[in-house]
């Protein structure tokens, strides 16, 4: 119950959040310099055809009109026609979160189990040399910007021992399976196409990698420093005295209250990561959302800027309420209610 | 199992996996190299749709997907193509055009002359594209029987059938067969312009197969084509959206790409260059580079201190340090269009003659109260060290000059007014039709307020001139007249003449036989990537 009333409450306040943030993206959308219908159909349009796109993009109109279209049509899921892909907005978010959803779901899957795995390895041979080879490669990894990694991967694994391919999500002689999900794996396991899945598979692992690696090795040392915290504490000196076996007490007793920092830097990590995908995006030619919102802002396109930041907005918050919800069943005491 | 036991699996199970993935790999690799096909990568995405787009890579799509009436050639010139004869009238007003007879599009409809008059009066009307070059001209269009089109002027236009190379016919009953009814354009719904995003309607050599937005688009040999093919043209040409330096360098690298963007900086061609089997191709793209000046803001409202500017620039430094190996633009017209006149000579750089200039000046003396502000595109990188060479060189005769980027949608927007158009502005004007009518005609009043004419010139005398010549059908007698617009801009001196902007790309020389890398550049934007003008050797390539 106490539950319930916690994700009514959080999801109530969202919504006012990401009303919020739809407000703020519209404004700073109109302020920015720039016509977007001119900049749509280019500086040879004439003045008719560029004054017409206005009227259809209501710009002709009072900035709260404005504003009031644009509201009440993404909640009926209509976010305008995108200038940069002259389709629905809508369309291509169906087409270009998948991609990326299933990107940041590998990164994610690495980042957290890379992470906790390093961070358990490094307390378990706390202050020794493979501590100590840890925490280099963290801070590398910390250090170094994720398209770094998609580069030197690239040039490595593509060019100079070339065993993964480097461009898209699929080799250009095979189709995509049935669109059930958008996301190629499942839908090719669906429709039980084997070498299209090994084939997305093996396009995945480097994009996965290159964004996963900066997070990994946070969690790695958050992890690390935590159960660090947590191991010289009294009820672990008491565990000890009673005798329970040193695994059990490292994994059960010492290891889930000290994953709390972990996880809640990781609900955030991994909300990131749809952000930072975009230039991991662009080198391996990824066509995900990062890549389209990156091109959108550079187009002036403010219907397609405006959900995908409102969709981010929306992926934040929802990470942040799971976030909540893990943390309180690794420690009861955190009270969610409050 | 033990710890070792554990390190074990894992280290086989790494083993299997990286030699399972090669094998999956070299499955794509042949899915590439199997056959004949072109991959390039340009600006993204193109817009295929003939009335729509109009930039870099819309252009290379409609080269290769769709027929024009003309067809330009490597001279400037243009020839007949979908045209078996075009008659014009003697007051230039009226075009007789006679299309060929059984062209064939895409689904197998003949192309017929209601479809051109389809074509022309759906891109008036959407307004988009290539519009522009039709909406002010074009009066009336019709069509009397299958293969007869008559096109009326509103005025008559010296260039006019050079912009019929931009006018690409679709095929009405496919288009009309899927239109969304509830477009903005009555009967004709949205025009088919949703459906053309991912599909064509065009007789071209290639028809497009799979547009994958934000990834690639692919497109086949057209087996019909009235035109037919050379037996070792491409088959497809897969065009992606890519221009990162590190992943168009390993595709190179891999072969995977035969030809780069032109948009990679100067290290990055070194390093592709250096790729066994790939070369470098320099052709002049057509484009021209130069410094617009605010001709109504002092102090570069004075010729003479517009001249001053011209005479004190290092052509050379730029020639050189900014873009090595380009040609020096002398005159608003590349010396790639037909029109633009051989003989005329610019300004140098003469320390004597622009300090001389300067003391002719009402600013003389002054000019430190009048700074020179000096604005370009944010995005473009090689512009900084043209604006701070300008700079250094305007400091040798007492001129201050201001560094003032911006980003292209604030400068866009900038250079709407007078008052907030810089002094100076760094900017590379393109070509609307393979002809030097279209640089000259950049100079009339009523392009002030866009990006192509910062200069705001408003000389109702240049203007007259302008439209003289652009009305003259005797292609010899309007060459004359641009000749004379030519000395006369150069003589108010409202832009600075840099670059006759060079276009390169890396690729697989090797294995590809590519007509520009033989000299044979089209001056139009997107025909230099024309793939029946390109031969594909595979069994040339080396492992």
């Amino acid at each position: 119950m106490r539950t319930l009333k916690f994700l009514f409450r959080r999801l109530a306040l969202s919504l006012i959040v990401l009303f919020g943030l739809s407000i703020m993206i519209f404004i700073l959308g109109r302020v920015v310099p720039g016509d977007p219908a001119r900049m749509s159909l280019g500086a040879n349009a004439p003045q008719e055809t560029v004054d017409r796109m206005r009227q259809q993009m209501h710009l002709d109109e009072p900035i709260i009109v404005q504003y009031w279209y644009w509201f009440s049509g993404i909640i009926q899921g209509d976010f305008g026609k995108s200038l940069y892909t002259k389709r629905p907005v809508i369309v291509d978010l169906t087409e270009f979160f998948p991609a990326t959803l299933e990107l940041v779901i590998f990164s994610g899957l690495l980042m957290g189990l890379g992470g906790l795995f390093l961070g358990i390895v490094s307390t378990k041979f706390n202050n020794t040399w493979v501590d100590n080879i840890i925490r280099i490669v963290s801070y590398l990894g910390v250090v170094t910007p994720s398209f770094v990694f998609a580069i030197i991967f690239l040039l490595i694994f593509g060019y100079l021992w070339p065993i993964f391919p480097t461009m898209g999500r699929l080799s250009r002689y095979l189709s995509f399976p049935p669109n059930h999900t958008g996301l190629l794996l499942i839908d090719s396991l669906i429709a039980g196409e084997w070498e299209t899945f090994w084939n997305g598979f093996s396009h995945i692992i480097l994009p996965a990698i290159a964004l996963a690696l900066g997070g990994m090795s946070q969690e790695a040392r958050i992890t690390r420093s935590s159960m660090l915290d947590n191991i010289s504490k009294d009820y672990i000196l008491s565990h000890r005295a009673y005798g329970i076996p040193e695994k059990r007490i490292f994994y059960k007793y010492l290891l889930k209250p000290s994953l709390i920092p972990t996880v809640t830097v990781f609900g955030l990590d991994f909300a990131i990561l749809f952000g930072n995908a975009f230039l991991v995006e662009m080198v391996f030619n990824w066509p995900g959302l990062s890549r389209y919102g990156i091109n959108v802002m550079l187009q002036k396109d403010l219907n397609a800027i405006s959900a995908v930041i409102i969709l981010l907005g929306a992926i934040f918050v929802i990470m942040n309420i799971v976030t909540d919800l893990v943390v309180s069943f690794l420690d009861p005491r955190i009270q969610l209610a409050d | 199992m033990n710890r070792r036991g554990k390190l074990f699996v894992i280290v086989i199970a790494i083993i299997v996996v990286s030699f399972l993935l090669p094998e999956a790999n070299l499955a794509y690799a042949k899915g590439v190299k199997r056959d004949k096909s072109v991959v390039f990568s340009a600006v993204w995405p193109p817009q295929i749709d003939p009335a729509v787009g109009q930039g870099f890579g819309s252009a290379i799509c409609y080269a290769n997907i769709y027929d024009s009436i003309v067809f330009p050639q490597s001279d400037g010139t243009t020839t007949n193509h979908l045209a078996e004869n075009i008659i014009v009238s003697t007051d230039g007003l009226i075009y007789d055009i006679a299309l060929k007879k059984g062209v064939k599009f895409h689904n197998g409809d003949e192309l017929q002359a209601e479809d051109v008059v389809f074509s022309m009066n759906r891109i008036k009307t959407i307004g988009e594209g290539f519009g522009y070059l039709f909406i002010p001209t074009v009066k009336a269009i019709s069509s009397d029987g299958p293969y007869q089109v008559k096109i009326e002027l509103n005025k008559a236009f010296g260039p006019f059938l050079a912009t019929l190379v931009n006018l690409y016919i679709l095929n009405k009953d496919q288009v009309m067969a899927n239109i969304n009814p509830e477009g903005l354009y009555g009967e004709f719904g949205d025009y088919g312009k949703e459906w053309l995003i991912t599909n064509d309607a065009g007789s071209g050599p290639y028809m497009v197969t799979e547009m994958r937005i934000q990834e690639h688009l692919i497109a086949e040999k057209f087996v019909d084509y009235w035109a037919g093919f050379d037996a070792n043209n491409p088959d497809k040409f897969i065009f992606i959206g890519t221009a990162e330096a590190v992943t168009v360098r390993v595709m190179m690298g891999k072969k995977e790409m035969e030809i780069s963007d032109q948009w990679q900086s100067e290290e990055s061609f070194g390093a592709l260059d250096k790729i066994e089997g790939v070369d470098l191709v320099k052709f002049l793209s057509g484009s021209t580079l130069g410094i617009q000046l605010n001709t109504k803001r002092a102090p570069t409202d004075d010729v003479h201190v517009r001249r001053a500017l011209a005479y004190i620039m290092d052509y050379e430094g730029i020639l050189k340090g900014v873009y090595p190996g380009a040609s020096r633009l002398v005159s608003p017209v590349s010396r790639l269009m037909p029109g633009s006149d051989p003989d005329i000579v610019g300004y140098e750089t003469n320390l004597a003659k622009a300090k001389a200039e300067l003391k002719l000046s009402k600013y003389y003396g002054k000019l430190d109260e009048y700074p020179v502000d000096i604005c370009w595109a944010a995005e473009w990188v090689t512009a900084d060290k043209m604006a701070l060479l300008f700079q250094a060189n305007a400091d040798q005769i007492g001129i201050k000059v201001n560094i003032a980027k911006q980003p292209w949608a604030k400068m866009i927007s900038d250079v709407s007014t007078m008052e907030t158009t810089a002094h100076a502005n760094i900017l590379t004007i393109g070509p609307h039709y393979g002809e030097a009518g279209t640089f000259i005609s950049r100079y009339l009043s009523s392009s002030c307020g866009t990006w192509e004419q910062t200069e705001w010139l408003q000389d109702p005398e240049i203007d007259k001139m302008i439209y003289d010549a652009l009305g003259t059908v005797n292609d010899e007698e309007r060459y004359k007249k641009y000749s004379i617009i030519e000395h006369k801009i150069l003589d108010i001196c409202p832009t600075i003449f840099l670059v006759d902007v060079l276009e390169k790309h890396a690729y697989q020389a090797e294995y590809l036989e590519w007509g520009v890398a033989g000299g044979n550049a089209i001056p139009v934007q997107g025909y230099n990537l024309y793939m029946r003008d390109m031969k594909i050797f595979p069994e040339r390539a080396k492992k």
